[in-house]
């Protein structure tokens, strides 16, 4: 009896748990994958897998903490492209001597990747600072700010891309990866650092439980002393630090930076964030639920590509898995009434 | 089967995860009977309840209602089994008619076709069910948001009312309610007695239970302690034995005696509204002191604790901590300052309900437990333990969600959170209100035993009887100003008709 209601307190935390459910549901997914397909197990086909990945996963982990406040940020794929471009043209524009460009040079590299970073802070402050002066939804906010900021892409680049020589380091790292373990792509290892940074402040500080109360009811939140307004600022700051760290693997990945580099990473970090197990409605936030969500998400469309499924349909099955899992959980907690 | 029963409730049970809210509850009602509830926070009157009208589902037991079977899945059905449940949280739409809540989902219309609403009817027909409950002149057109709590409460009566209803259910009904308006409640609940509706009645306050009751019936954690007939000879104690399954001493600690009159640590001065919500205000708090705040509903109290720590805006108004001013009030600046509200509306403004009780209680808390901004887990716990501890919150489960706790034991989330901050000057807006005898007392003795570290207590609460029994002082407010002060006699005693008196704007 004992034994029998422990065995299934433990298929309930499972079910109850995001991460573990994502984490069966890939582990199911990848051995039908490798049953169906010989070309899922090789070895290009998952490092493919890693670079197409790696850049969302890392974006959508700033999405992570504006959802948990209750917020959105549409502007992060923007955030990511003046990034992108105002580092490239770093890398280009300024030489040491002798011609050797910036961007050849480690200590010129690590720069412009703080710069990177830097402009994505600014611009989550930008975010931050016009929706608690306004005091408008940040919807509205970020939907401003994102064309504002392609609009200033546009002027910057003309339309063009700034593209990098190949010799630089970023595009060594975009492109190598480490030999001694099977050509990992170096791109592979800025999303374990993200994630745990990202889940530590998340899960472990005092910032991240503020963000996640605020989140939850932000009168509460102000009358129990929490200083709203900064943590907000602080939120799109921390959001825009990891644009700006996902700019610099975008930059490395398209040798470029651009007005279109991101796409449509803003609404994708969404759908993982909520796949992940992080309600809209703020209150709660997983970090590492994100990058299993974004991971499943791009796993799927992979599959689909491998089992040479119409690929326009891809899009399609990402917005099924989306209301799929979300409408699981919504499910499963009605019937405990 | 007993044919008198209007309603029959049979070994019903229920368990939410980790706690058997219901344990074979067996349950009767007879027309024209007042049956009341009473029970501890957590025992389960809410739950049972919610049984009856469709909110929960029960895993096993029945419900007869005249001595058929019912079979209850959702609150339609519950509706048409003729039972109307005025809940705690009312169920109103703000934009819509008086007549048009009423009248929800079986709106009038005109001609045969149901497209076209037919208002007239509706008003019609709204008006003269609240004019039957004793609704002076009511105007159901107007907005629903436009009428006061107690007006609400009237509106979900002539709703249940409207539906024919023939059991009525009242979830702690006087929580929200001045002393005028219980009265007025009580007129209408007796009323709907002489009709032969049969009445539920859920209440903490065992005074009404004592007036109102034909026979109570108590539970403690899921289970009927017992029934009894409501004859004249019934007390409080009785029903507090029945409830805690043992005697209270005593409903209020002996004060000690900790004012220091010579000390004010806390002042305000000249506090007006722009509205004329709250005029010139003027008070001095002492240390270890605590000053009550009467006052009728809608006196301006609340308000007047918003405006201080900056969360209602003022024209004029200064305040004054340890004789320092506070030039820009907000909870931020505040609580670093050593000054701490706690809210009237625990739903809205006291608690993060998605969050578990733990994290509430965290929240104004970290700096005890963490270092450079990073939380110690371990320290956290304790923390947490502790505290949960001194207030019995119940189930004894930091982890859960603050959403799933029943009324009190939210309300002594919020407590604790607010007790384990150790500030210099602590708000309390209504802090008992929906909480059982046992915690009550709880409370006060912690209140008492705060005020002997030096810590000073603004106590904003309705209750007469209760700021009357903790307070060093007691401060009437009247259609926003401070009409009168009160100390006690010489025999320790306040005079309640003097109170009742200004309370009312009677003092000349
Ligand atoms: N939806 C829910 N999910 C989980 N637990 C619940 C839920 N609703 C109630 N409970 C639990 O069931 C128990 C009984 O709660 P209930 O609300 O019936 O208490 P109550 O007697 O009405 O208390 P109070 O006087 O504080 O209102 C409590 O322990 C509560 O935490
Ligand atoms: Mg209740």
């Amino acid at each position: 009896m004992e034994e029998k209601k422990t065995f299934k307190d433990i298929l309930m935390n499972i079910w109850h748990s995001r991460e573990a459910s994502l984490i069966i549901v890939l582990i199911i997914l990848s051995v039908i994958m490798s049953i169906a397909t010989p070309a899922f197990t090789t070895r290009e086909n998952l490092i493919s897998f890693i670079k197409q990945c790696a850049i969302g996963c890392v974006a959508s982990m700033g999405q992570t903490f504006i959802v948990a406040s209750a917020n959105i940020d549409l502007s992060i794929g923007e955030i990511m492209n003046m990034s992108g471009i105002l580092m490239a043209m770093f890398i280009k524009s300024f030489s040491v001597g002798d011609g050797v460009l910036v961007g050849n040079t480690w200590w010129g590299a690590l720069l412009s990747w703080v710069l990177a970073m830097i402009i994505g802070a600014c611009l989550g402050w930008l975010n931050g600072f016009l929706l608690t002066k306004l005091r408008l939804p940040a919807f509205i906010i970020t939907l401003g700010t994102q064309y504002i900021i392609r609009g200033i892409d546009q002027v910057i680049t003309k339309g063009y891309p700034v593209t990098i020589d190949n010799g630089a380091i970023i595009h060594k790292i975009g492109v190598g990866g480490i030999d001694a373990l099977g050509g990992l792509p170096y791109l592979f290892f800025f999303v374990p650092i993200a994630a745990v940074v990202g889940w530590f402040i998340l899960d472990r500080t005092v910032l991240g439980n503020h963000i996640k109360a605020l989140g939850g009811n932000e009168t509460a939140a102000r009358l129990s002393g929490l200083n709203t307004t900064k943590l907000r600022v602080l939120t799109y700051i921390i959001c825009g630090i990891f644009a700006g760290y996902s700019a610099i693997m975008m930059v490395a990945r398209l040798n470029s930076g651009s007005v279109a580099g991101a796409g449509n990473v803003s609404m994708d970090a969404v759908a993982a964030t909520v796949v992940g197990g992080t309600s809209m409605s703020g209150g709660n936030g997983s970090v590492i639920g994100t990058l299993l969500g974004c991971v499943l998400m791009q796993f799927i469309k992979t599959s689909m590509v491998l089992l040479q499924v119409n690929m326009y349909w891809q899009t399609a099955v990402i917005g099924v898995v989306l209301i799929a899992v979300c409408g699981l959980d919504s499910l499963t907690q009605k019937i405990t009434r | 089967m007993d044919n008198n029963m209007l309603l029959e409730v049979k070994d019903l049970s229920k368990a939410f995860p980790g706690v058997q809210a219901l344990d074979h509850v067996s349950f009767d009602l007879k027309a024209g009977e007042i049956h009341c509830l009473i029970g501890e926070n957590g025992a389960g009157k809410s739950t049972l309840i919610k049984c009856l009208g469709g909110v929960n589902i029960p895993e096993e037991g029945d419900i007869f209602i005249n001595g058929e079977k019912a079979v209850i899945n959702d609150p339609l059905e519950s509706v048409q089994e003729g039972i109307g449940i005025i809940y705690q949280e009312f169920n109103l739409v703000p934009g819509l008619s008086v007549a048009e809540n009423i009248y929800l989902a079986r709106e009038d219309t005109k001609g045969s076709k149901g497209v076209v609403l037919d208002r007239k009817t509706m008003y019609e027909k709204a008006n003269a069910i609240l004019t039957d409950i004793g609704f002076r002149n009511p105007d159901s057109s107007v907005m629903m948001w436009t009428y006061r709590t107690s007006q609400q409460q009237m509106v979900e009566i002539g709703k249940a009312l409207s539906h024919d209803s023939k059991i009525m259910v009242f979830d702690e009904p006087t929580a929200v309610l001045t002393e005028r308006e219980t009265r007025n409640l009580f007129d209408v609940i007796k009323k709907l007695r002489e009709r032969g509706i049969g009445i539920i009645y859920i209440s903490h306050r065992l005074d009404e239970v004592l007036e109102l009751a034909d026979r109570v019936t108590a539970l403690k954690d899921g289970k009927v302690t017992g029934t009894v007939v409501n004859d004249g000879n019934l007390n409080k104690d009785d029903l507090v034995a029945m409830m805690i399954g043992r005697k209270l001493e005593a409903y209020y600690p002996e004060r000690y005696d900790t004012v220091e009159p010579d000390t004010v640590v806390f002042e305000v001065k000249n506090l007006s509204s722009p509205t004329g919500v709250f005029k010139n205000i003027n008070f001095q708090l002492h240390k270890g002191e605590i000053l009550g705040f009467s006052g009728l509903v809608g006196a301006g109290r609340t308000e007047t604790m918003k405006a201080i720590i900056g969360e209602f805006p003022y024209s004029s108004g200064e305040f004054y901590l340890n004789g320092e001013q506070m030039t820009n009030p907000s909870p931020f600046n505040w609580i670093n300052k050593g000054l701490a509200m706690l809210p009237e509306d625990r739903k809205a403004e006291g608690l993060v309900l998605g969050m578990s009780v733990a994290q509430n209680i965290s929240l104004p808390n970290f700096d005890k437990f963490s270092k450079n901004g990073i939380v110690d887990l371990k320290a956290q716990k304790e923390f947490i333990d502790e505290n949960m501890a001194k207030l019995t919150v119940q189930p004894k489960d930091p982890n859960r969600l603050a959403v799933f706790l029943s009324g009190g034991n939210q309300q002594k989330v919020i407590l604790a959170k607010w007790l384990a901050k150790n500030p210099d000057v602590l708000i309390l807006d209504e802090p008992t209100r929906g909480i059982d005898v046992n915690a009550k007392m709880e409370i006060y003795k912690i209140m008492n035993d705060l005020t002997t570290q030096g810590i000073s207590i603004v106590m904003v609460s309705s209750e007469m009887n209760e700021l009357m029994g903790m307070c060093d002082r007691i401060l009437v407010m009247y259609e926003g100003e401070l009409v009168a002060e009160f100390t006690r006699d010489e025999n320790g005693e306040y005079s309640e008709d003097e109170i009742g008196r200004a309370q009312a704007g009677a003092l000349s």
